[in-house]
């Protein structure tokens, strides 16, 4: 667990997905920037750390693999973004609260 | 060092995780759900009682297909820490 840094009380929510897939970045609708890489103990599979590229958001994420099943991607997300995701045409998956309209 | 320790009282942190299982059809809606600029699920961590409201609502607007969310209520507990679904409920939803 992380120990959250002196003089900086911020309780940011963390959400970790857990997803079968072959591709270990998978597209959530944001865009991000890779910025460190750590090999972990008794796996093949580094864990990745992204950041949000979107100025003024501080979202993190890593991936990595669960150990005990390779297929399985897990995804940790940290903080919430301040903006909206960057592809806006498919509104399908939105939440129902927030309905693009074209006409 | 120890001194210092001793004069101020201890303070925990405690960060909270929630996990969550889905498909990769899932995926994007729900991450976009739990950690868009609207999201309402984080809020729920400060308060377990009224909460669970919350995240319910959550669940219902965002990805309306699930029959059966993956909810916080069922095992929410004390410390606010989301355990994964059972195989058998898991199994079930990607079966539909």
């Amino acid at each position: 667990m992380k120990k959250v840094k002196a003089k900086r009380k911020v309780r940011e929510p963390r959400f970790c997905f857990k997803t079968m897939s072959e591709v270990d970045v998978l597209d959530d609708g944001y865009k991000w920037r890779k910025y460190g890489q750590k090999v972990v103990k008794n796996t093949q599979h580094p864990r990745s750390y992204y950041r949000c590229t979107q100025e003024n958001c501080r979202v993190k994420k890593r991936i990595e693999r669960l150990p005990e099943d390779p297929r399985m991607v897990i995804t940790t997300y940290e903080g919430r973004h301040v903006h909206s995701p960057s592809h806006d045409e498919e509104s399908s998956s939105q939440a129902s609260s927030k309905v693009t309209v074209f006409w | 060092m120890s001194s210092d320790l001793a004069r101020r009282p201890m303070k925990v942190r405690v960060i909270v995780t929630k996990c969550v299982q889905v498909d990769a059809v899932q995926f994007k809606s729900v991450v976009q759900c739990l950690t868009g600029k609207d999201s309402v699920v984080a809020e729920t961590s400060e308060s377990p009682g009224g909460g669970r409201g919350r995240s319910h609502a959550v669940e219902r607007s965002c990805g309306g297909k699930r029959k059966r969310p993956i909810s916080a209520e069922q095992a929410a507990g004390e410390g606010g820490i989301m355990l994964l679904p059972s195989l058998d409920e898991l199994l079930e939803l990607l079966s539909d």
